[in-house]
């Protein structure tokens, strides 16, 4: 996406040239105010100009699509090492460098290897399932709770990430969410123990092995490294500058580190949206970056705008107010302003969604990729009916919320159905619309006689097999087309099922799909799926076979049961600066960033737009560093924060919007029950 | 694809990069513009042997990084590591005087040559730059001087040395703040078990001046190449080592040929680490 | 306005406090309850907060809200901000989505349906039968009988303990026990007591239940209690947020739900209802003492309803006279009080809208031979109505849903239109079936016999017509179809749409099909059928959408598939084993997952009765429904019993006598031991209950029809163990009848 331009201001210039020593400074802006630009020109004049070496620069960003940007638009035409990094990246790469310091720290680690692993966040989650789930069945575990298991390990090993980015020993997890709640009971109170038991084996036998997840890499680092006296030495030696974008959304550990480091260092610059905040629920606090860090370092504001214009801008700070602070202004309806009257099902108002772009795009004359729709689920079916709706002229929508699963690739499908086949001890019986849909492709069958032929092959005794094509009526069903790739699967699989040891399940993967899948028929993108459907299966064995697991076999389970599929950069890549509509939950969309000339805002009235930050067992605001333990988290608490973060989240939504909003809502939630959400209430006050 | 990342100003080639486009242009069309990079499916020895180098890299890091390398007898493969260590350690005694700079990358875009070098070790003695190499996983073979002067020959000829010493060259002055003459600059491939130096390079004005002639060529034969016009038989020798034989030739990969073909164990080397986590 | 006696001093004078409107059937209560909330809020008198109205069912929630804002507009009034017209069931889910975490629950949970509820407790039954299997024939009388018909019963009696626990638990959520209270509670109890059972089923229904993140009906709404007691905050802003709470169909109400409202109303509270219309008693918690008691309450202001001009007189008179009877001699003693002695009156003679008059005496009574002999003769008399005037409207009210079945059957073969009131209802499950249609051949594409079923629903026209000068008879007239299936079921299917040479070989179909009308409409439905099984169906959720599309859906049908497209995704992570055949299964049963969703979905056109297509209903269903012609079938002694000696629902033939009810036993050790108290028994609490109910079911039925009314009967089995006899009702009312005729 494009549209806008930030013109360089003398001041901006200024701080650009900044000399290459004695140079600290916040940078604080309003979003769009050209932060990232002024921070990504700086780091081109230290290298190009001042001479910098590079690898003394660290660079932290938020995520891949900020790292994205940076690559593309940091050319320099001589640099050693460029140090860019997430947090996280960061603190793995010292990890591993430094690994045996941290063993000599840290007696829990009884896997003395030369490196470490890390666990992805996939691999931890089904590790801790496992746990939950058998406990469940088994012993009784969280009676009471209604919840999914995988919901209950995605919240278990999040409270370990949340804790240890606040520095919070893990171990008062339960205690302190318990302590907090306003209504205890001895329901809670063993559900909480329960938890902390959970985590606490989990815990202590990754730390044995010397495998690590997000959490206890964050804390390892934080314990073990940090508080080394030679190793921070190094530190400071190595790091002599640093740059950070949107300290606003930076955790609060990160907040210590570059407090740490701040005094050691020759120059930063730390770009600061004060506007910013949304990210909590990843972790980040603005609170503590207010407290613990403007008054650290000297700053300088710029306030222009070029991403929105100036009603916009009064618009969305209006709207801040009024949400925040109760104000009950008023805004004089104007055409940039669409609030379409809300449709009774949801469905006519996905529906007509897609054809109000089509006519964005007709009869406005804007570009898909102008247009951004903004979803609280940017779920497949949204997805797809806007989809269907643009793609009846020629247009095309992309999700930039990865919400994909392994094996919603009909490629990948048929790999995994290839290796249910291939292992029957697994005990994963394919099914028949996969060996239905895995012949059509192989075999290049129309689909009733890949039919027929995937009953005869499911039909086999004792487990699903290829037979003999020259089996007496069936060669006459199925016809005689490509009977020699047909035989030649069939050895294929005969012969593997003959060996001694199955491969590792990312090794059978690649085999299979080298041997038998890999036509030239096939499409880039389909190839692609398969290398990354590889790619994970890879990490997730080297990783839970440690556990003592059959890792092949539990990374069929996990992929039958919907993993998500990963994102390589290619496709983020072309999600971003593609001709496409794009589609995005609002977090996402703040995460990248990308700005819009039309923002399209669908089920204004749902009350998705104010999640709890209370669940059943977590609570992201207590599970952080400005959080009181003595205090109790009251409801007024709760709502104050849902209104803050409703208020940040829409302002900084609405100011990456150029020319126009259009809401769009529905009476009947997805479910058919009336939706209720606020948002939509301070609209119908605000506007008249 | 919608953008051939070929012609991406950021995307710099490297001696992997060169040398695969030198054995197939397909090859590279799939490694590194549409990446399919395939983990290899390798026999357990070569893996372990993979590891061993990959851990070694790390422990020499460690080492001149001034950090205790950490190896114990806990650690897998100790025995050969502790060897290899030794010798290291032997060969590297460290000089207060001069500087070292493990795991060093060096960059350059000037024009079209777009380069990048990861290097082992580099070390500033004075004026003079010394590159070093880690091989570690040259093969057991028996250690008949003929071969050795072989290698050594294809060594240096070699698009890595070509690469490192061009980009060092070039790059010289964020190292040391100042240029450095070529005479002053040399490379070394080293083994560390038994401890040798496979092959010794004494850069020069001249060499240096080929290298960018002869690289600039490449990268620009690279940019200039036109797929629609790739012709398969050209580069049939490499199909029976390439992982993208079936899907070329419908040809099985033979796994153990390419595990006897040292190139292929060349590009398996300390690959470039992603930057992006 | 055209307000009556009670409705009047409701609109004008009712501005806060305890009010009640007891109002006799017909007495427009939706009415009046609109008339004064579009009062209140054109005059800003309920302001600060928004009028809430809480009732039965979603087409009463639609109802109003049309009514409402028909007339809000009228005065120049948009919006739905003023107002909230919800289920209790609506609230409950509002008030537990507002913190689920304070019930340990995780925001993304879902409401059971019926159907997964019955799979569930299903399933928990099983998982408890295989460490209780003595247990679980203890009950059974089964000396004597076949393996086979042991099987049978089995499988009966399995079938029966679902239903029995799912109220046994119901019970226990009500009165607040959790699982774990319930698995403490029967270490007291012996091990062959049901109630022991119970709890252990309880106890693995509840864990199935919250690790599939359900709730169902009761815990929303033992739960919403809680909350709003617990939770001073939420009852505060609850209170606040509704300035007045009515309770449409008060009579119904239960005390969790009662207690809700009264909570939440904060003082301002108006319930309308109609004691002898309460029909939801004895199996429920519900308890229409309740509304009687806020009646009664010194605090409550009353205004009674007392007119209807929905009926002819004579039908005032039969409801009427069947109170009279019912309070003066009822044959159950204990009974004579299900009636409350409220009598309809007819409006006055200058009413704008009078009471129907008709030429004739419009009431009949009759009793038949056999079910299906009253099925017949019912749907001839629709029949000939209709003909004699095709403007009227009709239904035909059943006492349990599995009666409709044989009726539909009718209706069906003479081609009579009909509409049900069912969430399982052919109609409104027209979509899902469509989808489930497709799906089902996609899924096994080589069955000429899905094929068909598929053409039949989605392609094919309903019949077709030979032509006119065809002299055939009217038996060859409707084998089109019938030919095209026999066809299809025994030819190879891949020859009709992939034929290896392009072309189907004509020679292979017979020569009497090729010339049909049929055969050419398949022909042309064969690109859409291709195209339907080459699109990819890795992400079901498209090819629905992708189904949707093709069969070209309406707004509604499109709404239930995007619904279906959306709860695919969660089904398949709930269960990787799930096929799209099973997905078929699930679409195709009249009893789905979606029923619900497609109730809300044709609920929002609201239910209009259309004349000349008849209504099928159960009596439950028709409450606050009316029709011209009504047609009351199968008042037997089974379905309305009005003695101790008649058969009870509630009782099994296959169990040894002294566990014949078992719904009784469970519910009598309940009590004793939850209270302490001596060993009751209920199961005579129990019959007079549901005599009682039932003798007000009868009453809501009768007071449904407008002009003409038909009462049913039937005999069965006399003489044998399972006999079914006219209820003593329908004799009493024929005999009624025939005295006023004459």
């Amino acid at each position: 996406m494009e549209g806008y331009t930030i013109i360089i201001s003398d001041n901006m210039k200024k701080i650009i040239q900044l000399p290459e020593d004695k140079s600290k400074l916040i940078l604080k802006g309003p979003t769009g105010s050209g932060k990232s630009t002024v921070l990504l020109e700086r780091y081109k004049y230290m290298v190009s100009d001042l001479k910098i070496p590079s690898e003394k620069i660290l660079i932290l960003l938020l995520n891949r699509t900020q790292s994205l940007e940076w690559r593309t638009k940091t050319l320099l035409e001589a640099s050693g090492a460029i140090l860019r990094t997430s947090y996280y990246g960061f603190i793995q790469g010292e990890i591993k460098t430094y690994y045996p310091v941290l063993l000599k720290n840290c007696g829990e680690i009884l896997n003395k290897n030369v490196k470490p692993v890390f666990l992805t966040f996939e691999a931890a989650q089904f590790l801790v399932s496992v746990v939950i789930e058998w406990r469940r069945q088994n012993q009784g575990a969280f009676e009471g709770v209604t919840s999914f298991t995988d919901r209950l390990a995605i919240d278990l090993t999040s409270n370990l990430v949340r804790a240890a980015i606040s520095d919070i020993p893990y171990k008062e997890i339960g205690k302190r969410l318990y302590s907090a709640l306003e209504k205890k009971d001895d329901i809670k109170k063993r559900i909480y123990e329960e938890a902390d038991d959970i985590l606490k084996r989990y815990r202590k036998r990754c730390m044995e092995l010397g495998i690590f997840d997000f959490g206890m890499a964050v804390e390892l680092y934080n314990s073990c490294l940090l508080k080394d006296e030679s190793y921070k030495n190094q530190l400071f030696k190595r790091i002599e500058h640093l740059i950070v974008d949107n300290i606003e959304e930076c955790v609060p550990t990160e907040v210590d580190f570059i407090k740490l480091l701040l005094p050691s260092l020759k120059t930063c610059l730390l770009g600061y949206n004060y506007e910013g905040g949304y990210g909590e629920a990843f972790g980040s606090n603005h609170e503590y970056v207010k407290k613990e860090l403007l008054d650290k370092v000297k700053s300088v504001e710029i306030n222009k705008t070029y991403t929105c214009k100036e009603f916009m801008t009064e618009f969305s700070d209006m709207l801040f107010d009024n949400i925040q602070y109760t104000k009950g202004e008023k805004y004089k309806i104007r055409t940039e302003i669409e609030r379409v009257p809300p449709f009774e099902l949801r469905s006519e108002m996905l529906e007509n969604v897609g054809e109000r772009i089509v006519n964005l795009i007709e009869d406005e004359g804007y570009k898909p990729s102008d247009i951004v729709v903004i979803s609280n689920y940017a779920d497949p079916v949204s997805e797809f009916v806007i989809a269907r709706e643009l793609e009846k002229r020629g247009y095309e929508i992309k999700n930039l919320t990865r919400k994909s699963r392994v094996i919603d690739n009909p490629f990948s499908q048929g790999l995994i159905t290839l290796a249910q086949l291939c292992h029957p001890t697994y005990g994963f019986m394919p099914g028949r619309d996969d060996v239905k849909s895995l012949l059509r492709m192989v075999l290049k069958i129309d689909p009733i006689r890949s039919s027929i032929l995937a009953g005869e092959i499911l039909s086999q005794r004792p487990f699903a097999q290829f037979p003999d094509i020259e089996f007496p009526g069936l060669v006459e069903r199925v016809g005689y087309y490509n009977i020699e790739k047909y035989e030649y699967i069939r050895e294929w699989i005969r012969e593997y099922r003959e060996r001694d040891n199955p491969l590792k399940i990312n090794e059978f993967f690649q085999k299979v799909f080298l041997e038998i899948l890999i036509s030239k028929e096939v499409s880039q993108k389909d190839i692609l799926e398969a290398k990354k459907l590889i790619d994970s299966a890879g990490s997730f064995v080297d990783v839970v076979t440690r556990f003592n697991r059959n890792a092949s076999r539990d990374f069929l389970d996990v992929v039958r049961k919907g993993i998500k599929s990963g994102e390589s950069i290619f496709e983020l890549e072309e999600k971003l600066s593609g001709n496409f509509v794009l589609l995005s939950t609002p977090v996402a969309y703040l995460a990248s960033s990308l700005k819009s000339k039309v923002t399209i805002i669908t089920s204004l009235s749902s009350s998705n737009w104010t999640p709890r930050s209370v669940k059943e067992i977590t609570n992201l605001h207590v599970l952080t560093k400005t959080w009181d333990p003595k205090e109790i988290y009251t409801e007024d608490i709760e709502e104050k924060n849902q209104k803050h973060y409703l208020a940040v989240l829409m302002r900084s939504i609405l100011k990456r919007c150029q020319d126009k909003l259009i809401t769009f809502e529905s009476v009947l939630s997805a479910n058919g029950y009336e939706n209720d959400g606020i948002l939509a209430d301070y609209f119908d006050e605000m506007l008249i | 694809m919608i953008n051939d990342l070929r012609f991406a100003q950021y995307f710099l080639f490297t001696q992997h990069s060169l040398s695969t486009f030198e054995k197939c242009p397909l090859k590279f069309k799939k490694r590194y513009l549409e990446n399919l990079k395939w983990e290899n499916y390798l026999g357990d020895e070569v893996k372990k042997r993979l590891e061993l180098g990959n851990n070694f890299h790390l422990l020499a890091y460690r080492y001149f990084q001034g950090i205790d390398p950490g190896l114990t007898q806990d650690v897998e493969g100790f025995e050969e590591l502790d060897r290899w260590m030794a010798s290291l350690i032997n060969n590297f005694k460290n000089d207060e005087l001069k500087k070292y700079y493990p795991e060093y990358k060096l960059r350059m875009s000037k024009g079209n040559l777009r380069l990048e070098a990861n290097f082992d070790l580099i070390i500033i003695d004075g004026d003079n730059i010394l590159v070093w190499d880690w091989k570690t996983h040259v093969k057991d073979k028996k250690d008949r001087e003929k071969d050795h002067q072989l290698q050594s020959i294809r060594l240096k000829k070699s698009l890595q040395t070509m690469v490192y010493l061009f980009v060092l060259k070039e790059q010289s002055e964020i190292l040391t703040g100042r240029k450095i003459q070529c005479e002053n600059i040399k490379m070394h491939y080293w083994q560390p078990d038994p401890p040798k130096i496979l092959a010794q390079i004494n850069y020069s004005e001249k060499m240096h001046m080929n290298f960018e002639k002869e690289l600039l060529e490449r990268i620009e034969s690279i940019l200039q190449y036109e797929y629609s016009k790739f012709d398969k038989t050209q580069y049939a020798k490499s199909c029976k080592f390439c992982e993208f034989n079936w899907f070329c030739n419908n040809e099985r990969i033979n796994y153990s040929a390419m595990e006897e073909d040292e190139d292929f164990l060349e590009e398996l080397d300390w690959d470039d680490v992603e930057e992006l986590t | 306005m055209g307000l009556r006696k009670g409705q009047k001093e409701l609109v004008q004078q009712y501005r806060g406090g305890y009010c009640a409107i007891p109002a006799i059937p017909g007495g427009g209560k939706t009415h009046c309850l609109s008339l004064w909330a579009v009062e209140m809020i054109s005059n800003g008198l309920h302001k600060p907060g928004k009028i809430l109205i809480v009732t039965y069912m979603n087409s009463a929630v639609n109802n109003f809200k049309q009514r409402i804002s028909t007339e809000l507009q009228k005065k120049g009034i948009l919006g739905t901000k003023d107002y909230f017209v919800s289920t209790i069931h609506g609230i409950c889910l509002q008030i537990i989505k507002e913190k689920p975490d304070l019930i340990a629950t995780n925001e993304e949970f879902n409401v059971i349906d019926g159907v997964s509820k019955i799979h569930l407790i299903s399933s928990a039954i099983d998982e408890w039968k295989r460490h209780n299997e003595q247990e679980f024939l203890l009950y059974l009388d089964i000396d004597g009988f076949s393996a086979q018909k042991m099987s049978n019963i089995h499988k009966n009696w399995h079938d029966r303990l679902c239903n029995i626990m799912l109220s046994a638990i119901g019970d226990f959520k009500i009165k607040g026990i959790t699982a774990q209270r319930a698995r403490e509670l029967c270490k007291d109890i012996s091990k062959d007591s049901i109630l022991h059972w119970a709890c252990q089923i309880y106890d693995i229904y509840d864990r199935k239940l919250k690790i599939g993140g359900f709730l169902d009906f009761d815990d929303m709404l033992f739960n919403a209690r809680k909350m709003l007691l617990e939770d001073e905050h939420l009852l505060n802003k609850y209170q606040k947020m509704y300035s007045y709470v009515c309770e449409d169909e008060a009579q119904d109400s239960n005390y969790i739900q009662s207690e809700i409202l009264e909570m939440i109303s904060n003082g301002n509270l108006l319930k309308v209802g109609d004691s002898n219309q309460a029909i939801c008693g004895s199996f429920s918690s519900s308890d229409f003492s309740l509304f009687k008691n806020f009646c009664q309450n010194p605090a409550t202001t009353v205004y009674q309803i007392t007119q209807s001009s929905r009926n002819t007189k004579d039908i005032i008179d039969i409801a009427n006279y069947f109170v009279k009877y019912v309070r003066e001699r009822h044959p159950v003693l204990e009974c004579r009080e299900s009636l409350l002695p409220q009598y309809i009156e007819p409006v006055d003679e200058n009413d704008p809208r009078p009471n129907p008059e008709i030429d004739k005496f419009g009431i009949k009574a009759a009793i038949f031979e056999s079910w299906e002999d009253e099925a017949r003769a019912v749907v001839t008399k629709v029949v000939h109505m209709f003909k004699k005037d095709p403007q009227k409207t009709a239904a035909i009210l059943v006492p349990s849903s599995w009666r409709m079945g044989f009726i539909i059957n009718i209706l069906d073969s003479m081609k009579i239109p009909y509409e049900q009131l069912e969430n399982t209802s052919s109609e409104k499950n027209k979509t899902v079936r469509k989808l489930g249609r497709v799906i089902d051949f996609i899924a096994l594409p080589e069955s000429g016999a899905k094929l068909f079923d598929m053409l039949e629903e989605c392609f094919l026209k309903d019949s077709y017509e030979e032509n006119i000068n065809d002299s055939e008879s009217e038996e060859v007239k409707e084998d089109q179809k019938e030919q095209l299936r026999k066809f299809l079921k025994k030819y190879p299917i891949e020859k009709l749409i992939y034929p290896v040479g392009g072309e189907i070989d004509n020679a292979d179909i017979p020569d009497e099909l090729l010339k049909k009308d049929v055969w050419n409409d398949f022909l042309d439905s064969l690109h859409m059928i291709r195209e339907l099984l080459e699109f990819p169906n890795a992400i079901v959720e498209k090819l629905i959408l992708f189904i949707s599309e093709k069969l070209k859906f309406d707004r509604e049908e499109r709404a239930i598939a995007q619904k279906v497209a959306g709860d695919v995704r969660y089904l398949m992570s709930q269960d990787p084993h799930w096929k799209l055949s099973d997905l078929a299964l699930e679409l195709l049963s009249p009893k789905n997952i979606f029923n619900f969703f497609s109730g809300i979905v044709w609920e929002l056109k609201g239910y209009e009765p259309k004349p000349g297509v008849i209504t099928l209903a159960t009596y439950h269903k028709s409450k606050g429904l009316e029709w011209d012609i009504v047609f009351l079938t199968g008042i037997n002694n089974e379905d309305f019993p009005a003695s101790l000696e008649d058969k009870f629902v509630g009782e099994y033939w296959f169990l040894k006598d002294k566990f014949k009810n078992p719904q009784a036993i469970i519910k009598s050790q309940m009590n004793c031991l939850l209270n302490n108290q001596e060993f009751k028994d209920y199961s005579l609490d129990l019959k007079l209950e549901t005599i009682s109910e039932r003798a007000r079911l009868l009453y809501v039925g009768i007071t449904r029809a407008k002009e003409y009314l038909f009462l049913s009967s039937h005999e069965q089995n006399k003489g044998k163990k399972n006999q079914v006899l006219p209820s003593k009702y329908i004799l009493e009312l024929k005999r009624y009848i025939e005295e006023v005729e004459n």
